[in-house]
């Protein structure tokens, strides 16, 4: 596809949102409040994927990054009783900007001197996209326009282990948090499976 | 008109945000919050990268990068839970009485 030019200005109020929330979500106190904040600034990334012509990645984003992780994020805080955070200790503020605006200044003198790359950004279209993840390097393929491509990603296989490290990382995540006697008879409030008496575990 | 630089530096500047939650919060909520925003200052990165160059590994890496973040929140939320019931309350003062 043709390279676009995106809009400036939206960049720019797109950008300014995600950098206040951002900042939102690491200096509020309460952290319902901040797992909102870190929604508001995923959600406006999904913007800046959108303006960078990658709207496969925008949709993602706006599934995974801006839906499901803060609502995840909430469920921790509810379950870990933790509604309010305060800093370290009152020293650690200074020396997190202590370490911060010096990697700061390093990546801007890095942004300013070693970006290179087209004057625009070329769009990345679905079709290409599913093509190039769900095929081997080096097929060729003609797409629905009529070109013919030649794969360069190919990640077939790596998009299949990362289906199972999602399904490990659940499976996993259940393990861990699993309460031995904790059965669902017992989340139903049914008898003799009430808090304070011997678990079923106990005496099997 | 944008240029590749801009992206890079508002990645920076999320990338900065997130380190300085990181290392300031002491609940261990908070600095995955702050870890999430570094994370996704990565992927503007490699979104940014691969479509001012017109290279889809870029796209790709970031596909991938966005499971593997999906695969810490979920370990994260339990392994904070279980430190949670054992201490009954989830800080880094915790994990760093761990080492003892």
């Amino acid at each position: 596809m043709e390279p676009f030019s995106p809009s400036p200005l939206a960049f720019y109020l797109i950008a300014s949102a995600a950098v206040a929330m951002a900042v939102l979500a690491v200096t509020s106190s309460n952290l319902v409040r901040a797992s909102l904040a870190l929604a508001f600034c995923l959600f406006s990334l999904a913007g800046i994927f959108w303006l960078l012509g990658s709207p496969f990645m925008a949709a993602l984003q706006l599934l995974i990054n801006a839906g499901a992780i803060p609502i995840t994020t909430i469920f921790m805080v509810l379950m870990t009783h933790s509604r309010f955070s305060r800093l370290r200790s009152p020293l650690s503020a200074i020396a997190g900007l202590l370490v911060a605006l010096p990697l700061l200044g390093a990546s801007f003198l890095f942004v300013s001197s070693r970006a290179t790359g087209n004057a625009q950004p070329t769009p990345l279209g679905l079709e290409r996209l599913g093509v190039e993840l769900l095929s081997q390097r080096g097929a060729t393929h003609t797409l629905s326009t009529g070109e013919t491509m030649v794969v360069q990603g190919g990640t077939i296989v790596a998009f299949q282990v990362a289906a199972v490290i999602l399904l490990v990382a659940l499976v996993g995540a259940i393990i861990i948090a699993f309460r031995p006697g904790e059965t669902t008879l017992r989340q139903i409030g049914r008898r003799g499976f009430d808090r304070g008496e011997e678990s079923p575990r106990a005496d099997a | 008109m944008l240029t590749l630089s801009h992206f890079l530096a508002l990645a920076a500047v999320l990338f900065a945000i997130g380190l300085y939650g990181a290392l300031t919060r002491r609940n261990l909520v908070a600095v995955l919050i702050s870890v999430d925003i570094m994370l996704n200052a990565v992927l503007i990165n490699l979104i940014a990268f691969a479509r001012f160059t017109d290279n889809v590994q870029g796209d790709l890496l970031a596909l991938f990068a966005v499971a593997i973040i999906a695969a810490k929140v979920a370990i994260g939320l339990s392994l904070f839970l279980n430190v949670f019931r054992h201490n009954g309350r989830a800080t880094v003062e915790v994990l760093s009485r761990m080492k003892q």
